[in-house]
């Protein structure tokens, strides 16, 4: 709980807020009043993933500072046990942001659907895992960032070679297959943990410091 | 130092990171169109596409006819930030905007009423040109601004004329020549790397300009002789130069694939270079400098979420060919030839790229006081 207290306090409102932004952009760049069928899944998914960008890549930004890292690999607790935190109220956050832009979407007389809300979380959550691991792995956030951009283009012209994974089914009228975006970054998560961990174990404490720039 | 810190860029993932997608861009997007020649247009065919044109019997009666059907229908579609809007009139205004249509149409408002979409409208025979832009302009203030009756939409959205064989025809032998031919790929060329370009130094420039504090080497270097301009201005000419790489190469392989495609004909790429260096390198001056500035000032997540912001604006609202304005960061022309619609925008274009030339320029001049005033002890915002 007071794992939980700190971080909310010190690094939550920094994503949280560039979320936030994003979300106003999206309601701001799209029509959000009367849309049907496909042109609602735009809305959820043209910009929206950025949301899952924002919350999930920083998520190890505070080890970024070395000061920081030392600190919370001194403690009894494992450090993965603070990412899982920073990571869970991130997701959180994400969910709590797609039911926001859900709800403005059916006041203003959309036909959204149950599947909408899904889909919208999934493509940010998976977009959001993509950044999260490449920032985990690489040791710079930066550089989750620019993938997560990275991902963004290619899903403009790869959709044959991304297949489940593209971003953008609803706005192409496919209202199934999400799911595998979920599982993605559920693997993606769970790749980058067992990536730090055995990295933390074969350079201990400083094995940090090989990371990217 | 400036070997130093091209070197510091060639050892960064970053780096390469930039290099691949800008070249899997330029694979994806551009080379299929290096892949055949520009086809000629043969007789017969059903439709050779449209044209732009100023003609007063076209432009006024397809936009009167627009304005009628949006008048009855209840709402108009305007862009007023570039993006689509429906805009509802409060009664006050419906009333003003049927004494528009009246003068228009020179019709009573129980007339135009009762039109249905197959009737078409009849102008009236005193109605010059002049008046129905003033009235025009009159309809886009009541709509609130950036509809179709706008100055600078009305010629585009209504003066759609139908291309005949010998438009087409004489269009195809002005483009493939030897000396147009250069700049006709240029123009595409430019039109899908900008895209990146407006991107993806942005992840380079906020990496290096966070990398002293990283490496908590600030305090070692704010010790140094160097000068502030001396040691920014080199590092932002080094970064910018490292940049240039994949567009050097890409272009390079332009050159090479377009002169055997074309054997035949002796391409002056003169033209074509100083385009692609007028239209890319202020983008690229400018994308890195900001982002630099940015963090410098506050943080390397803030130069990202701003230019991501920015970026996707300015890709989502310009017109994919022939939307050139004052101010967008991205310009484009995603189309070989139609050279007429891009020269009418020329004098806007070159406007534009100085404009983003010279705010390259005060970005990396407020950068180095930035910069200087650190190395005095007055801090940034961090977070």
């Amino acid at each position: 709980m007071e794992i939980l207290k700190i971080n909310l306090r010190h690094f939550f409102w920094l994503p949280f807020g560039s979320a936030c932004g994003i979300l106003f952009v999206t309601l701001f760049i799209f029509p959000v009043s009367a849309l049907k069928g496909a042109e609602v899944g735009k809305t959820f998914e043209m910009f929206f993933p950025f949301v899952g960008a924002a919350m999930l890549t920083p998520v190890f930004l505070p080890e970024q500072d070395d000061s920081i890292r030392d600190v919370i690999a001194s403690k009894k607790k494992s450090c993965s046990v603070v990412y899982a935190v920073r990571l869970l109220y991130s997701v959180c956050a994400l969910a709590a942001l797609t039911l926001l832009l859900t709800a403005i979407l059916y006041l203003n007389e959309c036909e959204v659907h149950w599947f909408h809300l899904y889909g919208g979380f999934a493509s940010a959550f998976f977009l959001g895992s993509i950044g999260f691991t490449v920032s985990g792995i690489g040791g710079n956030a930066v550089m989750g960032y620019m993938a997560d951009v990275v991902y963004y283009l290619a899903c403009y012209g790869m959709k044959k070679q991304l297949g489940v994974f593209w971003l953008f089914r609803m706005s192409a009228g496919i209202k199934t297959g999400k799911t595998w975006l979920i599982a993605g970054a559920f693997l993606l998560i769970g790749l980058t943990f067992g990536m730090r961990n055995l990295r933390f174990r074969s350079g201990g404490r400083r094995g940090y410091e090989k990371t990217g720039r | 130092m400036f070997i130093k810190e091209c070197k510091k860029n060639f050892h960064s993932i970053i780096f390469w990171v930039f290099v691949t997608v800008m070249l899997l861009g330029f694979r994806t997007q551009f080379v299929p169109e290096l892949s055949q020649r520009m086809a000629e247009p043969v007789p017969g065919l059903e439709s050779y596409g449209t044209m732009v044109v100023e003609s007063p019997e076209i432009i006024m009666p397809a936009a009167v006819q627009n304005l009628v059907g949006e008048y009855l229908q209840g709402y108009y579609a305007a862009w007023p930030m570039s993006f689509y809007k429906k805009v509802y009139l409060k009664e006050a205004e419906r009333l003003e905007m049927a004494a528009v249509i009246e003068e228009l149409t020179g019709l009573t408002g129980e007339e135009f009423h009762s039109f249905t979409e197959d009737e078409s409208c009849i102008l009236p025979p005193g109605l010059s040109y002049e008046r129905f832009r003033e009235l025009m302009q009159e309809a886009d203030r009541l709509i609130g601004g950036g509809s179709s009756y706008s100055d600078r939409n009305l010629i585009s959205q209504f003066g759609q004329a139908p291309k005949r064989y010998e438009d087409a025809l004489t269009e195809y032998r002005e483009n493939v020549t030897g000396a147009a031919l250069g700049e006709v790929y240029a123009r595409l060329y430019c039109d899908y790397m900008g895209i990146f370009l407006a991107i993806m130094p942005v992840f380079a420039a906020a990496a290096f300009g966070d990398l002293d504090r990283r490496a908590k080497a600030e305090a070692l270097i704010y010790g140094r002789k160097a000068s502030s301009a001396k040691i920014a201005g080199i590092r932002y000419a080094a970064l910018t130069g490292c940049l240039l790489l994949p567009l050097v190469v890409s272009f390079v392989y332009t050159v090479v694939r377009l002169n055997g495609l074309y054997p035949e004909m002796n391409i002056v790429w003169g033209k074509a270079v100083l385009l692609t260096v007028v239209w890319l390198l202020p983008e690229l001056l400018f994308v890195t400098s900001f982002a630099m500035l940015l963090t410098e000032l506050v943080s390397p997540l803030l130069a990202v979420f701003v230019q991501g912001i920015w970026w996707f604006w300015a890709v989502q609202s310009t017109e994919l060919s022939g939307g050139i304005t004052k101010w967008t960061l991205l310009i484009r022309h995603n189309e070989l030839g139609n050279s007429s619609v891009f020269r009418s925008g020329q004098g806007v274009f070159v406007w534009n790229r100085t404009c983003y030339f010279i705010l390259a320029a005060v970005c990396i001049a407020v950068e180095i006081m930035v910069y200087e005033k650190k190395r005095r002890g007055y801090g940034g915002w961090r977070f």
